[in-house]
């Protein structure tokens, strides 16, 4: 059985923060048909489809409520993706611009890191988002680094 | 609401000044910021494990790589002797600040430096093997300033960047 040297749960305030700022997104869009009032209903039928489709961004974050990230001395877990390493120093952390929704920090292995193409290291297996756990960076390097 | 092009104006102006007063704040901040004694201290460590008790110059400087909305850092913390150079990958956290092992690179390793447009306040360093592989490649900047989470430090280095351009002259002449 191999050691857990950490176990971290998820930042709830970092969620229900993103879930905020996505929502304010779904109450625009959601003002769109009290100001134009049209009598089409293909118009209507629409913006319906739009606000579930805002709806469902928006509270989007809360499929992650139950994510724990888990590390071990070669490996780290969170729910079914895992990477593994030899070294510590191979993981890099990388953060993805979201520019209104804030930031998505991810990490990956030296596997990933090799990867040319942008979208080849995003759709890489080798790449965990850690964006809305608690401490991710700080307790990665307590039980990694400085030894 | 008459001169929306104004008013966006204004908002701009208050920005910049907001970044620039903060900049200088956190210039003054920066000669002897939290950052920089623990990067000092890291140092030191690096050098007595490395059984280095002659002068060294230490700096930090650091690497960015922008994809279209992704950018990955690498940051270092360099110690630079007459004939080695010590550099201790660095990784912030929040409110920790971790290292790995020191890789060391000799004078007699390295080629060719490439140190761009002298004077400074920034400078691009490349150095290259025999072959034109470049072995390492970094900025050392004289003032860093904590600006979002890419630039994690408040370090005014200004003498530290000058005496590491100078050593760095001096393996350039070997």
């Amino acid at each position: 059985m191999e050691k857990i040297l950490a176990e971290m749960k998820v930042d709830k305030k970092k969620i229900f923060i993103n879930i905020a700022l996505r929502s304010i997104l779904f109450i625009i869009a959601g003002m769109v048909p009290v100001f134009n009032q049209s009598a089409n209903k293909k118009a209507e039928i629409a913006i319906a489809v739009i606000l579930i489709a805002l709806l469902v961004f928006a509270l989007f974050p809360l499929v992650h409520l139950k994510d724990v990230l888990l590390y071990y001395d070669n490996k780290i877990v969170l729910g079914k993706k895992q990477i593994t390493f030899k070294n510590p120093v191979e993981i890099q952390w990388s953060r993805q611009k979201m520019y209104f929704f804030g930031a998505r920090t991810k990490i990956c292995n030296s596997a990933a890191a090799q990867k040319e193409s942008f979208k080849d290291f995003m759709l890489s297996s080798n790449v965990i988002d850690v964006t809305y756990m608690k401490d991710a960076k700080d307790t990665f390097i307590k039980c990694y680094l400085n030894q | 609401m008459e001169h929306p092009v104004l008013m966006f104006f204004g908002v701009f102006v208050v920005g910049v000044l907001i970044i620039l007063i903060k900049s200088h704040f956190d210039e003054k901040k920066g000669i002897d910021s939290p950052e920089k004694r623990k990067i000092g201290e890291i140092l030191q460590k690096i050098m007595e494990e490395h059984k280095e008790f002659g002068e060294y110059v230490s700096v930090y400087a650091y690497q960015r790589d922008d994809h279209a909305r992704s950018v990955r850092c690498w940051y270092y913390a360099i110690a630079l002797t007459a004939d080695k150079m010590y550099v201790v990958p660095l990784i912030f956290g929040d409110k920790e600040i971790g290292h790995s092992q020191a890789i060391v690179i000799e004078k007699d390793s390295v080629d060719k430096i490439d140190t761009g447009k002298p004077g400074g306040p920034i400078y691009f360093i490349k150095c290259m093997d025999g072959n034109g592989n470049v072995i390492l490649d970094f900025r050392l900047e004289e003032k860093n300033t904590k600006l979002d989470k890419t630039y994690p430090v408040n370090i005014v280095q200004v003498e530290e960047a000058r005496a590491f351009m100078q050593i760095l002259g001096q393996w350039k002449q070997k």
